[in-house]
């Protein structure tokens, strides 16, 4: 017997942060109550709107004025290596992965950053919307099947122009079904598509960034929630996203924000390990 | 600079855009920043003996600690500014009524949260945290981050949709909603 949905499971829902069996009860009741279902869409827009006004910050440069004396010391020996900051510390772009993660430095050029965070959030968009494209192929979802990994990973390898890595996710219940060819916006993407034994999948999104693309943390993407019209695949898909030496990673699948953080950062260390 | 050091500078960003959306103002963000910095590595031991013990999922928490630290000095500001109240919670003060014909975008409608309020909404809604853990960051129950949530959004609704004041209540008891108290 459902319990009542209540509004702390609609702030819950908004947020991903139920679990799958209460999720589809909210799911039914905002199907029948389209007030409701209107009120969680704004409060998704809020935080979009949130990320869009805020996250610039994550990419400016971090004055020295923000740091105790004793941070400077090496904020400064960064800086004299990029030419022209004058005070500026050379920022690391690194936002840590929430909750985990040992923090890495990357260094870049911030000047060009706000031009190309965009096309990273683009990225991200687009490998959630390739994965609730080929995720439900039953016969077709991948182009070349996991049993032919060494001319998967070689032919891949050859389109994405960078070596490419399968990263073994099966002791987290997944296990590789194939890859195929993506196309992401400026050239070609790597899709590996993964799956549990119940049939969950997963997508494994990689390509090549733009140069000097500075690396991120790990940052979430949802699928909007539009007006019942999208594909029932797409319910609940969200994305992890970051950039590491720049490649542009996107994992994406059905699953709540906690599970899928810890299979991103599985792909993060494994990808680090090699 | 050791490890730790490191992995503070590393954070930095992370920390100014909280304290951006908490301040609304660059420099009073940056300032808060740098007293946080500084609180961390005179207590970095507390962090030492706390390290991964905190959530207990291995993670290493650091971000939480700072964001901790980062409420707590704003708490300290607010007695210190006001020197009437003291309470273990930022006061919720309510803000200024909305006129109800003007729309405001996403900053200044932040801008006119109570602080207790604009801190649960940048915990959940920018870093991402759960409610669980936006409680051990804030110290209050989970039901408080919950409420302010709650209270928060909607009055973020009013502000920026210009949704009149009367309907969501009436949409709330149709939809046989219990509300959050």
């Amino acid at each position: 017997m459902m319990s009542p949905v209540n509004e702390a499971d609609l702030h819950a829902y908004a947020d991903g942060q139920l679990d799958p069996a209460r999720r589809a009860e909210v799911e039914a009741y905002l199907a029948a109550y389209p007030d409701a279902g209107e009120k969680v869409g704004s409060w998704r827009r809020q935080a979009s709107e949130l990320h869009a006004a805020f996250d610039g910050v994550l990419n400016e440069p971090v004055p020295l004025n923000a740091l105790p004396s004793r941070l400077r010391g090496g904020a400064a020996d960064r800086v004299r290596g990029t030419a022209g900051w004058g005070m500026a510390l050379a920022a690391s772009m690194a936002s840590l992965a929430l909750g985990g993660a040992i923090g890495w430095f990357a260094h870049g050029r911030t000047d060009t950053l706000a031009a190309r965070v965009p096309s990273v959030e683009r990225f991200a968009r687009e490998a959630l919307a390739s994965h609730v494209v080929y995720a439900p192929e039953v016969r077709h979802p991948v182009e070349v099947a996991a049993t032919d990994e060494a001319h998967l990973v070689a032919w891949l390898s050859k389109r994405l122009g960078a070596p490419l890595r399968v990263p073994d996710l099966r002791t987290q219940g997944f296990h590789l079904i194939g890859g195929r060819l993506g196309v992401a916006e400026g050239g070609p993407s790597a899709i590996l598509m993964y799956e549990t034994d119940d049939g969950t999948r997963l997508s494994l999104q990689l390509r090549h960034m733009a140069r000097d693309t500075p690396d991120t943390g790990f940052r979430l993407e949802r699928m909007g929630t539009g007006p019942g019209d999208r594909p029932a695949a797409a319910a609940g898909t969200m994305a992890f996203y970051w950039v590491d030496r720049d490649i542009g990673f996107a994992l994406a699948g059905p699953l709540e924000r906690a599970p899928l953080l810890a299979l991103a950062q599985s792909v993060y260390r494994q990808y680090q390990g090699g | 600079m050791d490890g730790f050091d490191r992995q503070l500078v590393a954070l930095a960003p992370r920390l100014r855009r909280h304290a951006r959306g908490l301040t609304g103002d660059a420099a009073s963000a940056d300032d808060l920043v740098q007293d946080t910095l500084e609180r961390a590595l005179r207590y970095r031991w507390r962090f030492r003996l706390r390290a991964g013990a905190w959530w207990g999922d291995g993670a290493d928490g650091l971000l939480s600690w700072l964001l901790t630290m980062m409420h707590r000095l704003r708490i300290n500001a607010y007695r210190r500014a006001d020197l009437v109240t003291f309470t273990d919670t930022l006061p919720d003060v309510p803000s200024a009524a909305p006129e109800p014909a003007l729309r405001l975008d996403l900053v200044r409608a932040l801008a006119r949260l109570p602080e207790a309020q604009r801190a649960v909404m940048l915990l959940v809604g920018l870093e991402q945290l759960t409610y669980a853990e936006a409680a051990q960051v804030l110290e209050v129950p989970v039901g408080t981050v919950m409420s302010r949530l709650a209270r928060a959004r909607e009055q973020m609704r009013l502000l920026m949709d210009g949704a009149s004041e009367a309907n969501p209540q009436a949409s709330g008891r149709a939809a046989g909603l219990q509300r959050v108290k």
